[in-house]
């Protein structure tokens, strides 16, 4: 069921769509003769019943896109509104005409518009503008004779027209002999454009009666009479009647002014042709006044007066509204600059504010940029001090704790070469210091005393008495012999109940007489304490360093040392109490340390000895 | 036959002396005194010297003069009596249509008259087209105006009264900027005075630098441009008066001769209204002038 309905509507859509697009399709040809048919009834009246058509006539052609027919339609609507007093709107119209003219870079549809706007001026009485507007035409009608594009015929039919309107302006402004001069048509041919020809003919007439000179203007009413154009338009059949009325006046024929002026006259009354019929009253009060009927002359010039009044009238006022209108346009346009004006006086006033505001940001910024590096800077300063300050407490710190170590060092170091009990040197402080004790005796001339003191039976002492006793044996015995000795000389706990007295500069003779005289007081002293005191004795060895042997070997100080042992001991096996020393000779010995060793008894000296 | 012949020539010059030629003239324009001041005693019939004796343009009196001069050279030789007429009738043309008034002693505009030709006899030009110069003046204190140049003129702003149709025309053909003022000729002056508008035409003054003096005022032209009035002007006489005919042809025939010695161009010309100082200067509306003319 559906199927059928469906093909129905489709066949009806189809139709439906071609006649519309025959609707649509008016071919420009087709436009354009009845464009060309509406300009000829137009112009001949310019009747207001057929402007729908002729709008309707526009909107096929702006369909089409005929652009040039389009232009021509405004310009024929512009020049109907003209004849009927719309100035302001026909202005638009023939503005809009020239802009699509401009557009399409139509020379020749400019310069149709641009007369037309110089006719519009015309009747605005605005001469000037007519004129300058005549110039653009003048100068586009040039253009196109250079433009061999273009028809001559469209060039010769323009420039017709301009010299028409031209020399229309000329009459207008007075300036009749520029008007005859300029309303010439020998040099041209233009057929299929009578109404105009006859127009400039008209034109050229009434410049040629303005001058007085109805001689010249009649034959060329004569020839205008034979014109078709005078049956078609109204106005120009009119216009006609005017100028032949005023060459009979001016050659003095008063009855045939009248006779031609009061018919035309006739005409004009249910005509718009207002000018006409002024002109042709104001013909015939001259007329009948110079044939001496002053009434009939009062009563056309009264008539005159009236027309005149009314023509003004309505002149005047279609002026006042283009003026009033113009006025209303400069004002708004005033006010609208002043509107600018002041929105640009705000935006300035805006965008000074926001400068402003700007600023003020960048300033915060800037300051806020500032106090930041400022704390920054002091934050660091701070930091710096702190640190500062924390490193040389560290520092200080260090420096104590330093100082302290070397305090406990130096005691340490005190304390390890020292001995506990008689606040002697120990062995380890000689041992350290050898080399630089030894270095000076190296040097010196003289040579350096090893000497090795023992206590005699200090374990007796000590099993006898106690360690305390012992102890403080050692103690008194100590400072017993530092109270022998001289500057120089270092006393040294060698162990137990040893000690090693360094002698430095001191020649054997100068060792054995101090090392008498400490065995002499150790001898005669007393130790322990007062109720038990204790007599001791003391054995010593000694030898001189440096020791040089007669292989030109050089006796370390252990040798030395071991040497002095020697001694030590040999005073120990010659019953105690006593001193031996090693005195050798003043040159080297001849002899190795093992036979030195062997052979001591030579070389030494003795406590024994001396006494003996 | 001789005898009689002369008799009768006396006596009809004796018949014309009492039947004197009446010409109308404005009675508002004082001619009487001005125009006696202007002779000095001379004869009207001898005055070659046209130079003025007065202040200001004096046209109007070189008018009467000529007339007088034409009329007899032309075979009028009556005595001629001025009829002094309120303007209004003048100007209207009645009295000249209707042959009421049989000549006028002012020539009159081309244009005026050109719808009267049937009822007036329009004589040869005693102003030619284009011999009618004038000159816009300024207020003299206004040093700026008198020099400006004649790209400068589109800025001016004229008074000019409309009913003044040839100055009108004139004006209308130049790019100056015109105020319409339809009163009297002082009230215009005024306007110049007050900076109303800037200037207005006048006709060149006699005086040596141009210079024209109203009431205490002082007024210059414009250095270096003119305008031309574009019409010509006439004697009229009237073609239904009955010695109308007879006294245009005599009136024309004088001026023809007048023309041709090169009287009235004199006349013109030392009564300052063809003025020699303006004569380099440029004429603004040249294009008005028709084309055989145009200097």
């Amino acid at each position: 069921m559906t199927r059928p309905g469906t093909l129905i509507g489709w066949l009806l859509c189809i139709v439906f769509s071609v006649s519309t697009f025959a609707t649509e399709l008016v071919s420009p040809s087709a436009l354009e003769k009845s464009l060309s048919e509406l300009n000829e009834t137009l112009k001949s009246d310019f009747d207001l019943s057929l402007l729908p058509e002729l709008r309707a006539l526009r909107r096929d052609a702006q369909a089409v896109d005929a652009l040039e027919i389009v232009a021509q339609s405004l310009l024929l609507e512009g020049q109907i509104r003209q004849q009927y007093g719309d100035y302001q709107q026909s202005l638009v119209l023939h503005n809009d005409a020239l802009q699509l003219a401009i557009k399409r870079k139509d020379l020749a549809l400019m310069a149709q518009s641009r007369l037309a706007i110089a006719r519009l001026e015309m009747d605005l009485e605005r001469y000037n503008y007519a004129q300058r507007s005549l110039d653009d035409v003048h100068q586009l009608i040039t253009q196109l004779r250079n433009n061999a594009q273009k028809s001559p015929y469209v060039t010769q039919r323009l420039l017709l027209e301009h010299r028409l309107w031209q020399g229309y302006l000329y009459v207008l402004l007075g300036s009749y002999h520029q008007a005859v001069a300029a309303l010439k048509t020998d040099d041209l041919v233009v057929t299929g454009a009578p109404e105009l020809l006859d127009t400039l003919l008209l034109v050229r007439a009434w410049a040629l009666l303005k001058l007085g000179r109805y001689q010249q203007a009649q034959p060329i009413l004569n020839q205008v009479a034979q014109s078709r154009t005078l049956i078609r338009n109204q106005r120009m059949r009119l216009r006609f009647k005017l100028l032949q009325s005023m060459a009979w006046l001016q050659s003095g024929d008063f009855q045939q002014t009248l006779d031609t002026a009061m018919p035309a006259l006739m005409e004009t009354f249910a005509t718009r042709f207002l000018e006409e019929q002024a002109d042709l009253q104001f013909v015939m009060s001259n007329a009948y006044v110079q044939q001496g009927d002053y009434q009939q002359a009062h009563v056309y010039l009264k008539r005159y007066a009236l027309t005149k009044d009314a023509l003004n009238f309505q002149k005047r006022n279609n002026k006042l509204l283009q003026l009033e209108s113009q006025y209303a346009l400069a004002t708004q346009k005033q006010q609208l600059s002043l509107l600018e004006k002041d929105n640009a006086l705000q935006a300035q006033e805006i965008f000074r504010h926001q400068q402003i505001l700007e600023n003020t940001r960048l300033a915060q910024q800037r300051g806020a940029l500032l106090l930041i590096l400022a704390l920054a800077l002091l934050g660091f300063l701070y930091w710096r001090w702190q640190n500062k300050r924390y490193l040389s407490l560290l520092e200080e710190e260090v420096k104590q704790r330093t100082a302290e170590l070397d305090e406990r060092n130096r005691q340490l170091q005190a304390l390890s070469y020292s001995d506990s009990l008689t606040g002697l040197h120990n062995r380890h402080y000689f041992f350290s210091e050898a080399d630089k004790l030894l270095a000076q005796a190296h040097n010196a001339s003289q040579s350096t005393i090893f000497c090795l003191i023992d206590i005699d039976y200090f374990k007796q002492i000590n099993d006898g008495h106690g360690h305390a006793v012992g102890d403080q044996v050692l103690k008194q015995f100590a400072q017993l012999v530092k109270l022998e000795l001289r500057e120089q000389d270092v006393l040294i706990r060698w162990g137990g109940e040893e000690f090693l007295l360094i002698m430095p500069n001191t020649e054997t003779p100068q060792a054995q007489q101090l090392i008498e005289r400490i065995r002499h007081v150790v001898a005669q002293a007393l130790f322990g304490s007062a109720p038990q005191p204790l007599m001791c004795t003391c054995s010593i060895g000694f030898a001189p360093y440096p020791l040089r042997l007669g292989n030109g070997q050089s006796l370390d100080w252990e040798q030395v040392l071991e040497l002095a042992d020697n001694c030590l001991y040999q005073a120990k096996h010659g019953g105690r109490d006593a001193w031996v020393g090693l005195n050798p000779p003043a040159q080297p010995l001849a002899m190795t340390l093992a036979q030195l060793q062997q052979n001591m008894e030579a070389f030494t000296v003795s406590s024994t000895q001396l006494a003996g | 036959m001789k005898f009689l012949v002369m008799l009768l020539l006396v006596v009809s010059q004796c018949a014309k002396a009492h039947n004197p030629l009446i010409v109308d003239i404005i009675s508002s324009e004082n001619f009487s005194q001005r125009y006696q001041a202007f002779l000095q005693g001379r004869s009207v019939l001898d005055v070659t010297d046209f130079r003025p004796t007065t202040q200001g343009s004096h046209i109007e009196i070189i008018e009467m003069v000529l007339l007088q001069q034409a009329l007899f050279l032309g075979g009028e030789t009556r005595e001629v009596v001025f009829n002094p007429k309120p303007s209004v009738n003048i100007l209207e043309f009645t009295d000249m249509i209707a042959g009421e008034s049989l000549i006028l002693a002012r020539t009159v505009w081309h244009e005026d008259v050109i719808n009267y030709r049937g009822s007036v006899y329009v004589s040869d030009p005693v102003v030619k087209f284009g011999e009618y110069e004038a000159g816009i003046y300024v207020a003299k204190r206004n040093q700026a105006l008198q020099q400006t140049t004649q790209d400068g003129l589109e800025q001016l702003t004229l008074v000019a009264n409309p009913r003044w149709r040839v100055d009108w025309h004139a004006l209308t053909n130049s790019k100056m900027n015109l105020v319409s003022f339809i009163g009297p000729w002082e009230s215009m002056l005024n306007m110049v005075e007050t900076d109303i508008v800037d200037g207005m035409l006048v006709n060149f003054s006699v005086s040596e630098s141009l210079q024209l003096v109203f009431e205490g005022r002082d007024y210059v032209p414009i250095e270096g441009v003119k305008m031309v009035l574009p019409d010509s002007r006439h004697f009229i006489v009237s073609k239904r008066h009955p010695e109308g005919a007879q006294i245009f042809a005599a009136l024309n025939r004088g001026l023809k001769e007048l023309r041709r010695r090169g009287m009235i161009r004199k006349a013109l010309t030392e009564s300052g209204f063809i003025n020699r100082k303006v004569r380099d200067w440029t004429v603004i509306n040249r294009a008005m002038l028709p084309q055989e003319s145009r200097p």
